[in-house]
């Protein structure tokens, strides 16, 4: 990794996307303090990683990667263990563990050995495990990988929930649809690189001829046609009633696009944006595809 | 850090109990090994004193004083005798291998008896097994010794006054009738006597010998099954998601130890009440001593499992290093059998093992009946070799961590 900068506000969900390989475990390594910068500072929560180990950790959560419980035991007793490596009362714990098996919807199976659970109810557990101390900052590691639709609904439902509770989330996915969905910001990754980071609206906006303005029109007239080709050049597109525009500034073109049709007398019927997907943020940034 | 080591190792001990094969291994495998070698050593349910040892015996002298030196044979401890008619019986006996031993008494053994003489015994042995032999011609050298000595010294006494005085005999024994026995006791006492000084109380040697040897190879075996605990973990991610949490990882080891170190111990506390309720071991000769020395010996072997698990990279690699280290220690050690029947070299690498300081201090306790602070050396030496294989465990714990990441 090098030359990463990024700050995420307190009660964020920042989104670091990116393919295999990019360094997004290996950021939530740093920020955990497993391992080391070679140079660079790391502050979290106000704690110094390699100054203050134990403080960082305890202020933070972790969901790794690979469902990392005790399949021999209960998803009571998986609960009850993880939460007791924190500073927290037994009654405390019991109080906090039932609470997270009826959010997480498994609280009918709670006394019930975790090989008997699908993937998708085991990554339920793991994320449970992670919050019961109450963090001041989650970390998610590819949470949803390799789990059924009805658990990734469960998940995103819960992350969701979490967020509007004011917890800060650090997400790391190679899903792009994920980083939509669900986070604030998003930082792009690749080879250990932070190569953009903004908002959906932000990194969008930094392809803009791959976004489309579409509209469809009554009183196009060939003459019209003219003149707004005469306006635009080639960034635009006319056919039977419709109109295609490649914009360089989305928003600055769909009001201009607007206001000329309304000087050449022309209806707007239907407008639509086709935008950029994260997909074609991430090809234009590195020249490869996100799953590559 | 003692509340977060107790946590870890209540969650192993919880893992344990969810593991039928391995509650199976670590505590009824070693009561069926004791069994098998309590009595593979020689121990018996009956009394524990089944012999051990069989010499194939022909005495063609057949007199009244072979006749009684058969009956002294015959009643020794540890001695099977099995007659052959003829001296070419007990000759093929150990050609063929079917004894390790042979003793014959060639005629004339009565006459020599009588005369102070050179007896005419002897012993054909197959060298090809060495340790048998060694425990039989112990056997019969005392047994030899105190039957012959009485007599010979009788009988050279007698012939040295007739010739010195010119004495006939008759007048030499009456002298020594008026001596009232007491010249005889001052001389004719045999050269030696042979006496127990140890094991004289209800524990025999073979059951002392299976319980300690066998319970201490079982638990390193064990305590290595345990210690591959600690790389299944990190094989399965929980290792890493333990780095997460606020502890340090001298504590994740510290609750590894501590649970196989109460494995350990309920193992062998087993072990030993299940000779002392199925053969007999008389626990309570000194049940400070055994308390000490169980817990010194499973605070090493936990070491050892710990130490193993810390080197290795995979359980492929712990499961070579585990059995070679193991079964080489157990075999030099004593566990397999003890340690006097050995060679000097071996008996000089013994201490460099864990099973020899282990089954030393228990032949202490209960074979030859010492003290607690007879076995303050042993527990010393074991509990200082777990201090450094607990010292070279969590280096090399922390050195491998950084291959999780």
């Amino acid at each position: 990794m090098n030359g990463i900068s990024l700050c995420i506000e307190r009660g964020e969900c920042y989104a670091l996307l990116g393919p295999n390989g990019a360094g997004k475990t290996t950021t939530i390594n740093l920020l955990s303090g497993l391992l080391l910068p070679d140079s660079g500072q790391v502050s979290i929560n106000g704690y110094n990683p390699v100054k203050d180990p134990l403080l960082v950790k305890a202020s933070i959560g972790v969901i790794p990667q690979e469902i990392a419980l005790y399949d021999e035991l209960t998803a009571r007793q998986n609960l009850h263990f993880w939460a007791g490596l924190y500073n927290i009362s037994p009654a405390e714990i019991r109080r906090r563990a039932d609470a997270a098996l009826e959010r997480i919807g498994l609280k009918d199976r709670a006394d019930q050995p975790l090989h008997t659970f699908s993937g998708g109810m085991k990554r339920r557990i793991n994320i449970a495990a992670a919050i019961l101390h109450r963090p001041v900052i989650l970390f998610m590691d590819e949470p949803t990988v390799g789990i059924d639709p009805q658990s990734r609904i469960h998940i995103y439902e819960l992350i969701d929930e979490l967020h509007r509770e004011g917890m800060t989330i650090l997400y790391t996915t190679h899903y792009m649809e994920e980083a939509e969905k669900l986070c604030d910001r998003i930082g792009i990754m690749d080879l250990g690189l932070l190569v953009a980071e903004g908002s959906l609206r932000q990194l969008r906006d930094r392809l803009p001829n791959q976004s489309r303005i579409h509209l469809e029109t009554r009183g196009l007239t060939p003459e019209v046609g003219v003149q707004l080709q005469h306006l635009y050049g080639d960034r635009i597109a006319i056919g039977e009633e419709q109109v295609w525009l490649s914009p360089t500034l989305v928003h600055r073109d769909i009001a201009e696009l607007v206001r000329h049709c309304g000087e050449l007398h022309v209806d707007i019927q239907h407008l639509e944006v086709t935008e950029a997907d994260l997909e074609a943020v991430f090809l234009e940034l590195t020249g490869r595809a996100l799953r590559d | 850090m003692v509340r977060t080591i107790l946590h870890l190792a209540r969650k192993d001990l919880l893992l344990f109990l969810t593991d039928k094969r391995a509650i199976a291994l670590t505590f009824l495998l070693p009561v069926a090994m004791i069994t098998i070698f309590y009595f593979a050593f020689g121990g018996s349910p009956d009394d524990g004193n089944n012999p051990v040892v069989a010499l194939m015996l022909s005495d063609m002298d057949s007199t009244e004083a072979s006749q009684r030196f058969v009956g002294e044979l015959d009643s020794l401890k540890g001695l099977r005798l099995d007659r052959a008619t003829s001296e070419a019986g007990s000759r093929n006996a150990v050609a063929e291998g079917k004894r390790v031993a042979a003793l014959i008494i060639h005629p004339g053994f009565g006459d020599s008896l009588a005369r102070g003489s050179s007896l005419p015994l002897e012993v054909i042995y197959d060298s090809g097994r060495p340790m048998e032999f060694g425990i039989l011609s112990q056997l019969l050298y005392a047994a030899v010794g105190n039957f012959a000595g009485e007599s010979q010294a009788k009988a050279r006494a007698k012939k040295q006054m007739m010739e010195t005085f010119g004495m006939d005999e008759a007048t030499v024994e009456g002298l020594m009738a008026q001596m009232n026995g007491r010249a005889s006791d001052a001389q004719s006492a045999p050269p030696f006597t042979v006496q127990e000084v140890v094991g004289e109380r209800d524990n025999d040697f073979s059951l002392i010998q299976a319980v300690a040897g066998t319970a201490v190879m079982l638990l390193l075996f064990s305590v290595a099954g345990m210690g591959s605990g600690l790389l299944m973990e990190r094989e399965a991610g929980t290792l890493k998601k333990l780095l997460y949490a606020p502890i340090s990882p001298i504590s994740i080891l510290g609750g590894k130890f501590a649970s196989t170190l109460i494995l350990s111990v309920a193992q062998l506390l087993l072990m030993f009440v299940f000779a002392a309720l199925a053969f007999g071991l008389d626990l309570s000769r000194n049940l400070p001593a055994l308390v000490l020395m169980i817990v010194a010996t499973a605070a090493v072997c936990a070491s050892l499992g710990m130490m193993l698990a810390s080197v290795s990279r995979s359980r492929k690699q712990l499961d070579g290093f585990s059995t070679i280290l193991i079964l080489t220690m157990s075999a030099i050690g004593g566990s397999m059998m003890p340690v006097v029947f050995m060679p000097v070299l071996f008996q000089k690498l013994a201490v460099g093992t864990v099973n020899y300081w282990s089954i030393q201090g228990f032949y202490d306790i209960y074979w030859r009946n010492l003290p607690i602070t007879a076995v303050l050396d042993n527990a010393g030496v074991l509990l200082g070799l777990a201090a450094l294989m607990m010292g070279v465990s969590a280096y090399f714990f922390r050195r491998n961590l950084v291959r999780l990441l």
